[in-house]
């Protein structure tokens, strides 16, 4: 761990000192993730008293969130909606009845795994423009006293473009506005009116669209100065901060009204009040599409949705994965659950009789061959050559992200594998290839993982020869962990996998990649291991990983960049 | 047909581009005070190797008599791309090419379908088009294209940062042609309205660079160019006049897989459209995923169509599939590819450029695959050529033989653009 400058490390103790003590709230306040330096508008004291309020409230409960004594949070890097959670976060703020298409470009996997949005070029500045404008022209045609909640006729139009700037901005910037934020926005409507001579209409909906391009609604930092942020220094996440990432992990989305109003009322101070409002908005159906982009990531689904093939199989996961859910949610049934969600497109591969449509229909197909997402054609296409499978890829997945295996970087010029010839089975050719010294490191571990799933050609059809040969689907691996799995088919394998401590601990740390948007590091230590004691005592339940990771020191807390500084 | 409706809409047949778009070439170029008539740079990727005896001029044995000896290899003009499925459709323009044979990728760690993100890179942070388009005054400073990519594969870079790639032709349509068919009373105010909330937008995201450490700032500075890069924009478009006044209604799905060949050209006749009318002198165009395993082509005939009504047949249809079996069917979709470069070549000719000579003239196309066979998926050997000469300063009617990495090209462009990229030796046999 890099050291902390004395003044700093002095500073991170006591942080660490006052919060488990409970005690000094009123400067709890200040090291703690208030804002600094906050200026309160005038008129706004309840929303702006209220990390001042949470945070003395939650010192006189004696249960302000705490900081393991030697462990430190890792940093938080600056996140931007993706495109989903833009589509959210606008149905939700403009109250739309229907999805928005925004049309804005696809975002890519970060370094965790997971979708993160990318930095915002011209294509991306010029998107957020166009959507933002249709958004407003479409609010502003429902009638402005409808957007506004307050009539703006004559004289009263300036005191209610102030009450709207102030309202709406709190849900829009997830927080409260600062006076010049205020004051910015109320100068560039007057603007629009004087100096650009535009309707009443017109300049609202220019103020509308102004702030859906504000970085303040676009990035996920809910803060307003950098006073507390010194190098080094940990800072826990002020309520406003908390509730963001609480609602932008779980539902994708911006906060509701019932958690702004726990912010406001100062009851998301706690890690009981955390736990409470994570359990509230995981109850939620909105929840199950956060834990399907969670297991998107996770066993690297694509999510390409551009022919009928793939819309079925990204469809089945999603199904697949709701119904895991409704029926416990427990890690294992994820890989050994016998359901498949199959329609007219994905029936003959599954060789199931009788269906027709393309609605998915749930159904057992056969308990010997389809048991959870590893023998789904959605993993067992995507990992593979056409119509041919490719046992490297599949052994790659199962080792890197269901076990959470580190793999040397590959070998420059490592030959592919021969071609495929006739009488020769898939796996005769793949082991030929394997021989190559250089590669044989990697490949003792990869390929037996991959061909447990040689019963599934490259399309997941199930198969007993290839080639004209049986199919030998046996395997004997031991990771560098010192865990050892022996199996004779890939049944075998997913039940020794849904049982293996390096795959529950491989959950926890999915779960750290997706709330944190960053891979883990030695600073997670701590959280990761409040994650796999959860997890444990909740008989691996995988909504107790997201209960679990909303509280844990990494997500809570984070260590601060100082203004223009680099990462510690 | 909505791709012909899109066509003449559009004004992108051949003799609408020329005659509806010089007025507005020359006021715009006058308006910035531009003199020399400029050079233009394309960039495109295409996906998943050819097959040697169908692309390389030497394939038929004692074809060729190499002329002469280049420091790095051996030069051939009386080469021919008869005969040669893939590369075939490129022969009328044989003396406009140079056909590179024996490059190898640079700088890669992994080859196949992973090497796309390498192959422009001038830089260890920039690929050549971001290079390029640094000095660039035009309203775009670059267009940067793509055609159904859904993964991380093959992008462009900016000093480090992705740079999001254009995949709709509707959206990049509004984006050149912003203001649609409005009066001029119109143009400007909404003119004035955008500029005000970019204005917004630009101040407030400095206030919160300020609050961030080095590595977000240096994203929401990356947020803020973009900004600025709009409004200079907005100020270069003094009015709408002569712009196509609206899209076609019967639009077609860009991510749909059997809209490929719609997307691709639609892609590539705006880039026609845009360099004619000086919005942009550099563009790049990626041509679906590095592995194109979901790309079908049902338009070449009912042998082609992913979706034969057999899950199976359909999938063992895609360019992935044909292209490890270097079949008969993998030769027609690169032949297919190839088509669509010859048909943007014969636009660029077609389109006459405003201080003298055609688009073409003025301009070079560099077109590569990451890797050279379909079957083997190296990246040594890469079929890459190049078509115009910038103006005069590169050597075309080439087949050239060398073992050298894609470098010494991307190098002789970037000075053929004005812009060299410090130390990279440009390959000396290709300088005119």
């Amino acid at each position: 761990m890099s050291g902390y400058f004395p003044s700093q490390r002095a500073f991170f103790e006591l942080a660490v000192c006052l919060a488990s003590l409970g005690a000094l709230a009123g400067c709890q306040g200040d090291l703690l993730g208030s804002d600094g330096g906050h200026q309160s508008a005038p008129g706004s004291s309840g929303a702006s008293g209220a990390s001042g309020g949470s945070a003395s409230q939650a010192g006189a409960a004696g249960t302000a969130p705490t900081l393991p004594i030697g462990s430190s949070p890792g940093p938080q890097p600056l996140r931007r909606m993706t495109s989903i959670e833009y589509e959210n976060t606008v149905r939700d703020l403009l109250h739309l009845n229907e999805s928005f298409a925004s049309g804005l470009p696809a975002d890519a996997r970060g370094e965790g795994g997971y979708l993160l949005a990318g930095p915002v070029g011209e294509v991306d500045a010029e998107g957020l423009g166009s959507a933002a404008e249709r958004l407003a022209g479409a609010a502003v045609g429902k009638g402005l006293p409808a957007l506004l909640g307050c009539s703006p006729e004559g004289a009263s139009e300036t005191s209610c473009i102030h009450q709207f700037v102030q309202s709406f901005g709190r849900r829009a910037f997830r927080r409260p506005l600062i006076d010049k934020e205020l004051a910015d926005l109320e100068a560039l409507f007057q603007m629009a009116r004087s100096t650009l001579q535009l309707s009443r209409e017109d300049a609202v909906a220019l103020l509308l669209s102004a702030m859906l391009q504000a970085p303040q609604f676009l990035y996920l930092w809910e803060r307003t100065s950098a006073d507390d942020l010194s190098q080094g220094a940990v800072v826990a996440l002020n309520p406003n901060e908390l509730a963001s990432r609480l609602s932008y992990l779980l539902w994708r989305s911006m906060p509701d009204q019932a958690l702004f109003d726990a912010v406001d009322g100062g009851r998301l101070a706690t890690p009981p009040d955390v736990t409470r409002e994570a359990r509230r908005l995981l109850a939620d159906p909105r929840a199950e599409d956060a834990l399907v982009a969670l297991v998107r990531g996770w066993f690297r689904l694509p999510s390409r949705m551009d022919d009928d093939l793939s819309r079925s199989a990204n469809g089945e996961t999603a199904a697949f994965v709701k119904s895991v859910l409704r029926a416990g949610g427990s890690f294992s049934s994820l890989l050994t659950s016998p359901t498949n969600f199959v329609n007219q497109t994905l029936a003959p591969l599954y060789g199931a009789n009788g269906v027709t449509g393309p609605e998915l229909r749930e159904m057992t197909i056969n308990a010997e061959q389809r048991f959870g997402l590893l023998t789904q054609v959605s993993f067992l296409g995507t990992n593979a050559d056409g119509a041919q499978s490719h046992p490297v890829k599949r052994g790659a997945i199962v080792f890197k992200q269901l076990l959470c295996g580190e793999l040397p970087a590959v070998p420059a010029n490592v030959p592919p594998p021969g071609p495929q010839q006739a009488g020769v089975s898939n796996r005769t050719r793949f082991a030929a290839h394997s021989q190559n010294a250089c590669a044989v490191g990697c490949h003792r571990i990869l390929d037996p993982l991959g061909f447990a799933f040689e019963s599934y050609d490259g399309l997941g059809r199930f198969r007993s020869t290839d080639a004209g040969q049986p199919v030998d689907a046996s395997g004997d691996v031991e990771l560098p962990s010192g865990e050892h799995f022996t199996f004779q088919n890939a049944g075998e394998l997913v039940s020794q996998l849904a049982q293996s401590s390096q795959a529950r601990d491989c959950a926890a740390r999915q779960v750290l990649r997706l709330a944190l948007g960053r891979k883990e590091s030695a600073d997670d230590a701590a959280s990761l291991t409040q994650l796999s004691g959860a997890f444990a005592g909740s008989n691996y339940d995988l909504r107790e990983l997201f209960v679990s990771v909303v509280t844990s020191p990494s997500f809570t807390f984070r260590t601060a960049v100082a203004p223009g500084a680099s990462l510690p | 047909m909505t791709v012909s409706r899109f066509s003449r809409r559009a004004l992108l047949g051949t003799a609408g581009l020329s005659l509806s778009l010089l007025p507005l070439l020359a006021s715009d170029r006058e308006a910035r005070g531009a003199v020399e008539t400029p050079k233009r740079l394309v960039l495109i990727a295409w996906p998943n190797g050819v097959r040697s005896a169908d692309w390389w001029p030497d394939a038929k044995v004692g074809s060729i008599d190499y002329e002469a000896a280049t420091n790095s290899g051996v030069t051939a003009t009386n080469f021919s791309f008869n005969g040669l499925r893939m590369i075939e459709p490129l022969e009328p323009y044989r003396q406009d090419i140079v056909l590179f044979q024996g490059v190898s990728l640079a700088n890669h760690v992994e080859g196949g379908h992973e090497s796309q993100p390498e192959m422009f890179k001038v830089t260890g942070n920039s690929t050549l088009d971001q290079h390029v388009a640094k000095d660039q005054t035009t309203p775009f400073k670059t267009l940067n294209l793509s055609v159904q990519k859904h993964d991380d594969r093959g992008h462009i870079f900016n000093n480090g940062q992705r740079v999001t790639l254009e995949q709709d032709p509707y959206a990049l349509f509004e984006r050149l042609f912003q203001g649609g068919a409005l009066d001029q009373a119109a143009f400007e105010r909404k003119r004035a309205t955008k500029k005000s909330v970019l204005d917004y937008v630009g101040r407030q995201l400095e206030g919160f660079g300020q609050i961030l450490g080095a590595q977000d700032r240096q994203r929401v500075d990356y947020h803020l160019t973009s900004i600025r890069e709009l409004e200079k924009r907005l100020d270069a478009s003094k009015s709408n006049t002569g712009r196509p006044d609206s899209l076609p209604e019967a639009r077609f799905d860009v991510k749909d897989v059997s809209s490929f060949n719609k997307t691709v050209r639609a892609q590539l006749d705006l880039m026609v459209l845009a360099l004619a009318s000086d919005a942009t002198r550099v563009a790049t165009l990626l041509l679906a995923d590095g592995d194109g395993s979901n790309l079908a082509m049902p338009w070449l005939g009912p042998d082609f169509a992913l979706n034969t009504g057999d899950v199976y047949l359909g999938i063992q249809n895609s360019h992935h599939t044909h292209a490890h079996r270097e079949d008969k069917m993998h030769a027609e979709m690169q032949r297919w590819f190839v088509s669509e470069f010859a048909e943007f070549f014969r636009k660029l000719k077609a389109t006459d450029d405003a201080g003298g000579g055609t688009l073409f003239d003025n301009s070079v196309t560099l077109v590569m695959n990451n890797m050279n066979t379909g079957g083997g998926h190296g990246t040594n050997n890469l079929p890459i050529f190049y078509a115009g000469n910038a103006g005069g300063y590169l050597t075309t009617g080439r087949y050239l033989k060398l073992h050298e990495s894609q470098n010494g090209i991307l190098a002789a462009l970037a000075s053929a653009m004005g812009t060299p990229v410090s130390g990279m030796n440009e390959l000396a046999s290709l300088r005119a």
